[in-house]
């Protein structure tokens, strides 16, 4: 870790302007127009390893704090101009939080946007992300970047141009542009008929190191890339491809590789249509001495790869894949590795045991050298279980693993492992929240690594008003069964607690790692961390000083939450729901006896018609319901796909259904037997106010469509009509 | 991660001009953040913290988009090589960043979905059967998209 308690006095400028921005805000409110916010975190961690160093969790021990300051701004000038940025600054004692101690200034960034002028323009400094394509560049950098997007033609074509130049630094610290340089430019042309081209170049500069004996090192990356998407034989088509050019010097493979050149082939073809099959094949082709330093890929590899999915009618997705690789192709030991594997997602077997999700990852993997230094087989199964058992809810886990190394060695491991976890509700001193207990058990046999572990874990994550914790413990015990190596036994919990007000945060953490070897010597980490944050907000139109007031709103972790589809509306004034969906931006509830209808998007992923609307009694909400609209129930495919993409989407918020019942198949008369009972779609939920169904009820007026309702009970499941009449 | 389309190269980011209708690359239905939201460091630790202890299970498979590269690659590599007690630890994150931001319109609310470049310090960690407790730090840079519910 460096220690270099001085900042530069180049990088004390932006702080400084920022603090005397600030204090003239406050005198004078010239900052009226901007918008600024921004958070203080303060954290104190203390660590400790006791017993054998060598088996401790933590490398650096004793006292760890920073703090640090984030602050963005913003202004918009016009409806076509606006700058906005943002400074993140550090004082550091952490080992862990940064390589370097005292005042940094991580992170900081000036944007100037302007649409209105003969040239549109984006101009960009400070921290950068320069993104050209995977095979060219895609990383961080300090700098400049400026998008350029002339307008040549009305034609439809839009054109956006890209200069850049930036350091491949994370701090500003020591900051030197020799040491990692990224230019470059980027041609971007997108037509409505054409599809989307571009042109890339990126040059990259480093510093030779006289003390490694390493020379300095240029090197320059080339692409042409384009996406076309078409429609051939009732198939939506998408093809993409690059070419790219290395020119240069790089030394990935440890001593410096000068003058180099290489190509790169990248081609992709995906494919849809009206049927539920999804493919792609893909293609790539990388030189040895393709080595762009700041792309993705791998060099020296050659890949094909086939990929289909299927979606069947009841939610359940197989996937299925064909690979081959060749590493170290333009070398004289290519290795060659071809891969065959499947997954199967979703609800399975609902008729005989209601709720049964399941996710099944298995593959063979074959990968060999030309002078059999490899040559291995692997075979893998993952398959995973979710079911609801009454107020639980399930999870095992099944994993076999089976490794046949077939060089000289001929050694084969052969790994099985089997975890069971169950979530149920607790409540606890006013707190609510899930309990989950599990066990995993796991046999390696092969390798000279032959083992029996045994491990339990439990999870508890509690909340109540502004406060949560959670608790995590679990314990392994492996039991090695070679002569000369250790068994171990290790413990490992965390505990942690947060409470939450307006802009404060504050909370406790606690963790603790065991681990005692036989033979060896025993360890035990632990980790106490306390911190507290700020935040503070001014918005464009406010003094500075109204930035420290309470904050009235803010972000929240997103949940797979039902939202207003929720049992919790039920039993609420009618006038109060009402207000919350206007809150919400849902207006225009048609009133009418018993219910009221608002034509209005719940699902957001979902095209078709939806309504939302309140069942009310005596002015409380009894019940609410979604209604959505087939687009043609003439068309059994597009009637089922339609049907299943609502379907995945109920799911998806609401989890396994407690009780699933289903009669019938999509066909042509489908409509027709809906209304004759024939043709059923039935799920249910438990909720704690009462049940959630969604299905296709069957209707006095014969119409057709799916609805999602929560009530506190329904009419038996063997009663087809529960479809709200009076919404027509 | 590329960005929000499946392209391998990049996509336009539209100017706001007059006359030009092009939006942002965004999922059919968002749109554009009047200002960028300041991101809490608990919400990007805490989705650090989910990625690295889904790290060696196959749930890893699901906070991993289909447009990142070589994931099925990369998936197949753990599950055939790593040992299957070995852990990763999140130890600290750094330094992070918003790429870009826009709202999503759903049921309840905006969902505020941000891109976000962060630099974590996290170590590897697995008892090896002869050389005991192995520990194996480092710093990496992760792309994430945090998506978060905006409170009226």
């Amino acid at each position: 870790m460096s220690r270099h308690p001085q900042l530069s006095p180049l990088l004390w400028i932006p702080l400084l302007i920022f603090i005397f921005l600030c204090a003239k805000a406050a005198a004078e409110e010239p900052l009226l127009d901007w918008s600024i916010s921004g958070q203080n975190s303060v954290r104190y961690e203390y660590y400790s390893v006791q017993g054998d160093p060598a088996g401790g969790t933590y490398s650096e021990t004793g006292n760890q704090y920073y703090d640090e300051l984030d602050v963005q701004f913003s202004r918009r000038l016009s409806q076509y101009e606006s700058v906005q940025g943002y400074l993140a600054g550090l004082y550091n004692a952490s080992a862990y939080r940064s390589r370097y101690t005292g005042i940094s200034m991580e992170s900081m960034n000036f944007t100037w946007e302007k649409g209105d002028g003969n040239l549109p323009f984006r101009a960009s400094f400070g921290d950068i992300f320069s993104f050209t394509s995977l095979r060219t560049l895609q990383r961080s950098l300090k700098g400049f970047h400026v998008d350029l997007q002339p307008r040549f033609d009305r034609s439809g074509r839009s054109h956006s141009m890209v200069f850049f130049s930036g350091a491949g630094k994370d701090v500003y610290r020591d900051l030197d542009l020799d040491e990692e340089l990224y230019t470059g430019g980027s041609w971007l042309i997108k037509d409505q008929a054409l599809g989307s081209y571009t042109i890339n170049l990126v040059q990259n500069h480093r510093t030779g190191n006289t003390e490694t004996n390493m020379p300095s090192r240029d090197q320059i990356v080339t692409s042409i890339a384009g996406e076309k998407r078409f429609n051939l034989l009732e198939q939506k088509l998408t093809f993409e491809g690059e070419i790219g050019y290395f020119r240069g010097d790089h030394d990935s493979t440890g001593t410096s590789q000068l003058n180099k050149t290489d190509p790169a082939y990248f081609a992709q073809l995906k494919g849809r249509s009206e049927s539920p099959l999804d493919y792609r094949f893909r293609f790539e082709h990388y030189g040895r001495d393709y080595r762009p330093n700041g792309a993705t890929i791998t060099p020296d590899r050659r890949s094909l790869e086939a990929h289909g999915s299927w979606r069947f009618a009841k939610g359940l997705t197989l996937r299925g894949r064909l690979q081959q690789f060749l590493d170290g192709m333009e070398s004289d030991n290519t290795t060659r590795t071809k891969v065959a594997g499947l997954n199967l997602n979703g609800p399975i077997l609902n008729e005989k045991i209601a709720g049964l999700t399941t996710s099944l990852d298995a593959f063979l993997q074959d990968a060999d050298n030309q002078d059999r230094t490899t040559d291995n087989k692997t075979r893998s199964v993952n398959l995973n279980l979710g079911l609801p058992l009454g107020q639980w809810a399930g999870n095992l886990t099944i994993v076999n693993r089976n490794v046949q190394d077939r060089t000289n060695q001929g050694i084969t491991t052969r790994t099985s492992e089997t975890r069971l976890r169950a979530s149920h509700a607790v409540s606890l001193l006013g707190f609510m929240g899930s309990a989950t207990p599990g066990l995993v058990a796991r046999r390696i046999r092969g390798n000279n690594s032959d083992s029996d572990e045994f491990g339990i874990s439990l999870a508890v994550n509690l909340a109540m008003n502004n406060h949560s914790c959670n608790l995590e413990y679990s314990l392994l015990n492996q039991d090695r069964r070679i002569s000369g190596t250790a068994n171990d036994i290790n413990q490992n919990m965390v505990l942690s607690y947060a409470y939450e007000r307006g802009p404060h945060r504050f909370g406790l953490e606690a963790d603790y790692q065991g681990s005692d070897p036989e033979p060896g010597n025993e360890a035990r980490s632990y980790r106490f961390g306390i911190f507290y944050s700020f935040r503070f907000s001014k918005p464009a139109g406010t003094r500075f000083a109204q930035a420290f007031s309470p904050l009235s709103g803010g972000v929240e972790e997103a949940e797979p939450a039902s939202g207003l589809l929720s049992a919790p509306a039920l039993g609420l004034p009618l006038n109060k729901v009402i207000e919350n969906l206007a809150r919400r931006g849902i207006l225009g509830g048609l009133v009418k006896p018993n219910v009221v209808v608002y034509d209005t998007r719940i699902l957001d992923e979902i095209d078709q018609r939806q309504r939302l609307a309140l069942l009310y009694e005596s002015g409380k909400v009894t019940g609410t319901a979604l209604i959505v609209e087939f687009e043609d129930v003439g068309s059994p495919r597009t009637a089922a796909q339609t049907f299943e993409v609502v379907r995945r989407a109920v799911l998806e918020r609401l989890g396994p259904p407690s009780r699933v019942y289903e009669k019938g198949e999509f066909t042509a008369n489908f409509a027709v037997e809906v209304n004759n009972g024939r043709f059923v779609r039935n799920m249910e939920w438990d909720t704690e106010k009462g049940v959630a169904r969604f299905g296709i009820p069957r209707r006095l007026d014969r119409q057709v469509r799916m609805e999602l309702q929560f009530r506190e009970n329904f009419p038996p499941r063997s009663q087809s009509l529960w479809s709200i009449e009076e919404v027509r | 991660m590329a960005d929000a389309g499946a392209q391998e190269f990049r996509q336009m980011r539209p100017i706001a001009a007059p006359g030009v209708q092009e939006k942002a690359p965004a999922p059919e239905g968002a749109k554009e953040v009047p200002r960028i939201r300041l991101l809490d460091r608990k919400a990007v630790e805490k989705a650090m913290q989910m990625l690295v202890d889904s790290w060696n299970t196959q749930g890893m498979a699901n906070h991993l988009l289909e447009t990142f590269y070589d994931k099925s690659r990369l998936m197949d590599v753990l599950e055939g090589k790593i040992p299957r007690d070995a852990r990763l630890r999140l130890l600290a994150v750094r330094s992070f960043r918003i790429l870009n931001q826009y709202l999503k319109p759903a049921s309840d609310g905006d969902l505020l979905i941000s891109s976000v470049s962060v630099t974590a310090r996290t170590q590897v960690e697995w008892n090896h059967p002869v050389q005991g407790f192995q520990r194996y730090p480092g710093e990496q840079v992760y792309i994430l998209r945090i998506t978060q519910k905006v409170i009226p």
